[in-house]
């Protein structure tokens, strides 16, 4: 373009004329050579231009390798800047599909949500796990007592100041705040852990930070970067936009604040441009917060691991194991112990009004008739150890029909072939007697406690009427006459109040004599008793005579005068009314 | 939820934090102000269908003893200048302070209360020196802490001034 321009400014000059044609035609034989020459690069270059300047071919040709250049760049280490570039187009991309619509990106993300939120929770429960291990290890050891006393001498509860007493630190709070604003952009707070408004604590946090600098006239690089009071601190990192501070309870680790300062390193990197721009919408910085909440750690003591603890725990062991039995054989003894209190309750004679039980001691008081039963006794019988308890008894009368049997048999004394028995009060008197004892009887029984009326039809006094005989013979002896009349007296006597009364004459032999022999000695005897009573006035129809030989001995043969009783004849009522003397 | 710092200025003694006691929301001591030299208090109003947080920095008012800690603007989303409707004197000293705070952070919305509007009788300040003020601030606004006039409108308008910006 330059050529022709030249030419114009000169053609009024003839030699500039002649030598710019010349030049002209040296122009086009250069370009006819360059054409020779160049034409096929000449091609290549129109066409390269092309390519540049066609958008729809940049986009296509730029398809072809993007992946490759990602992933160029990640090999060379240039990933945060990478993804700074990235984020917002994801991000725009992100809120673009969730405002059409929102099930596609559920769909996607459905895979991840649930062990994240599983991952999340199981985090949560072992905290709670490790911090309720931390109490319950402390729980019964000395200084687990000496929280529990700190507990109620300071009016909180037990787990909070053992949880606090075990504490290495704990980080309670994390604040992100924005550098210029004061304003916070994320807070993160333990669940454990009351809080005031995070908004206003930030800000007064920045305002002090103001105050110290300025106060002390220091350079404008340097900050507060710790506060402390008591048993709580708080960190303080600052960025060029942000600072981070972190409320710690307890002595946190040096390397805790590295943490931090990585941590808010990482915010300035991911969110720079949010943090120049911003305005008071602390939304972007949402996604941040789970970086917080990973700085919210905690260490608790670990358990002094000392030589004697085994010894210590046998000890404790045995001593539970010796406590247990103890308790186990105490309340053993309660219940046995109260279970003799309620079967003495139903003893006759017995009368239990209190039962009290204190500390491995019984005391058992009541009413007790003199014949009722021993209760230590009874306890002894038991398996019980009475000296372990106190009887008090106050005397008195029973009126149980076993009592009142015991104190009938004790007062009357009853002859031998005699039975007593008591039964809804009456007194039942049975057997063979004196005529004298049964008229003692029938005197004293109705002054017997418990005694109301007397029943003696079983009672004869007959039975002691013995007619001996002489060995061998069935005569009657003459020495025996008194013996017969008495007896006819008191057959008479019982005919008179019971008319259909019977009785049987009862020969004995002894055992001397052959069996036959005696068997029809016997037989004589009791016939010829018999035919006497007759003769004294006895009616035959009442009399009935039977010998039993040497089969029924009225004793024992073990001398002569024993041996003398059994050649006898003995009188006995049978087939009486019953009638009640 | 959009949140703006915002700063309350004013000389000794015009009402500044009675003005806003019975409106906001507080954790801290009043003793903070003559300690620290500022209280944070927070209050949150709605603007154009949207709640607003206004982390509101109570400073401690300036005097012949004391000068206010430019620290404690920086950041600030807008100005609540408080002077006493009695005393035109602090009107006055209000616009120099927010002078002073332009000059070190340039120009953000502002709202100027005149307080103690209740006291009538002893109202200082002129209607054509009122018109004066509002070339400068966004609105200028009589209160009353004690009745509570004009208290949430001059907050709803600077908040409304700090959004539009």
């Amino acid at each position: 373009m330059a050529a022709p321009h030249m030419s114009d400014k000169h053609a009024d000059d003839p030699n500039r004329a002649s030598a710019g044609e010349s030049h002209h035609d040296d122009e086009k034989a250069l370009q006819e050579l360059r054409s020779l020459l160049l034409s096929e690069e000449q091609h290549e270059i129109v066409t390269l231009r092309e390519r540049l300047e066609n958008p729809e071919q940049r986009a296509q040709d730029a398809s072809a390798v993007v992946a490759e250049a990602i992933e160029l760049r990640r090999a060379q280490g240039g990933d945060h800047a990478l993804s700074a570039a990235l984020t917002p187009t994801v991000e725009g991309a992100v809120r673009e599909s969730v405002r059409k619509d929102s099930h596609v990106l559920v769909e996607a993300l459905f895979p991840v949500m649930g062990p994240a939120i599983r991952r999340s929770v199981a985090e949560v429960f072992r905290s709670t796990v490790e911090s309720f291990n931390q109490v319950l290890e402390s729980t019964f050891s000395i200084r687990g007592l000496q929280w529990r006393f700190e507990a109620i001498r300071m009016g909180r509860p037990y787990a909070e100041v053992a949880l606090l007493r075990s504490l290495v630190y704990r980080v309670e709070q994390v604040f992100l705040i924005h550098l210029k604003t004061s304003l916070v952009l994320q807070h993160v707070v333990d669940p454990a852990v009351a809080t005031q408004d995070a908004d206003m604590v930030s800000s007064m946090l920045s305002a002090i930070r103001d105050f110290v600098r300025d106060s002390f006239e220091t350079q404008q690089s340097d900050s507060l970067d710790s506060l402390q009071m008591g048993q709580l601190q708080v960190w303080i990192e600052q960025g060029p936009q942000a600072i981070l501070a972190a409320v710690i309870r307890g002595q946190a680790p040096p390397e805790l604040r590295l943490s931090l300062k990585e941590k808010l390193e990482e915010a300035h990197r991911r969110y720079a441009r949010e943090m120049e721009k911003f305005e008071g919408n602390a939304a972007p910085f949402e996604a941040f917060r789970p970086e917080l909440t990973a700085c919210l750690t905690a260490s608790y003591r670990q358990q002094e691991k000392s030589k004697s603890r085994p010894y210590f725990t046998v000890c404790a062991t045995a001593l539970a194991v010796l406590l247990a039995a103890w308790f186990g054989y105490i309340g053993y003894q309660n219940r046995e112990w109260s279970r003799f209190a309620n079967e003495l309750r139903d003893k006759p004679g017995i009368v239990v009004t209190s039962f009290s039980k204190s500390f491995g001691h019984y005391r058992i008081q009541g009413l007790r008739d003199p014949l009722a039963a021993d209760p230590a006794a009874l306890a002894q019988q038991h398996g019980l150890d009475a000296s372990k308890a106190e009887f008090h008894w106050g005397a008195f009368y029973a009126l149980d029909d076993a009592i009142a049997q015991q104190r009938a048999v004790k007062l009357l004394d009853p002859p031998a072939g005699v039975t007593l028995a008591v039964q809804n009060g009456v007194l039942h008197a049975s057997g063979s007697c004196t005529a004298a004892w049964e008229h003692m009887m029938r005197e004293r029984a109705a002054m017997i406690a418990g005694i109301t009326a007397v029943d003696d039809s079983q009672l004869n006094s007959l039975g002691s009427t013995i007619i001996l005989f002489d060995l061998a013979r069935a005569e009657l002896n003459p020495r025996q006459s008194e013996s017969l009349g008495a007896a006819a007296a008191e057959i008479q006597k019982i005919r008179a109040s019971a008319p259909g009364a019977s009785f049987e004459l009862v020969g004995h032999a002894d055992s001397t004599g052959a069996e036959a022999t005696n068997d029809r000695l016997s037989q004589q005897r009791a016939e010829n008793v018999m035919q006497a009573l007759v003769k004294l006035g006895v009616p035959a129809t009442a009399l009935h005579a039977a010998g039993v030989g040497m089969s029924a001995p009225l004793r024992p043969e073990t001398d002569e005068q024993n041996r003398q009783y059994n050649r006898s004849v003995t009188i006995r009522v049978s087939g009486a009314t019953g009638t009640s003397r | 939820m959009l949140q703006k710092k915002i700063c309350m200025l004013g000389s000794f003694s015009v009402g500044k934090t009675s003005l806003v006691k019975r409106f906001v929301e507080s954790i801290f001591s009043e003793k903070y102000l003559t300690t620290v030299g500022v209280k944070i208090d927070k209050k949150i109003v709605p603007v154009e269908g949207q709640d607003v947080t206004l982390m509101l920095w109570d400073l401690y008012g300036e005097d012949e003893y004391q000068k206010i800690r430019m620290s404690y603007l920086r950041g600030a989303s807008g100005y609540l200048l408080v002077a006493d409707g009695t005393r035109a004197a602090t009107v006055d000293k209000a616009l120099a302070i927010l002078d002073e705070a332009e000059k070190n952070f340039g120009k953000i919305p502002c709202v100027l209360a005149l307080n103690k509007c209740d006291l009538t009788e002893e109202w200082a300040i002129a209607p054509e020196r009122e018109a004066e003020f509002a070339a400068r601030a966004r609105h200028v606004i009589r209160t009353s802490a004690k009745t509570g006039e004009g208290v949430e409108l001059a907050f709803e308008e600077l908040a409304k001034g700090m959004i539009a910006t």
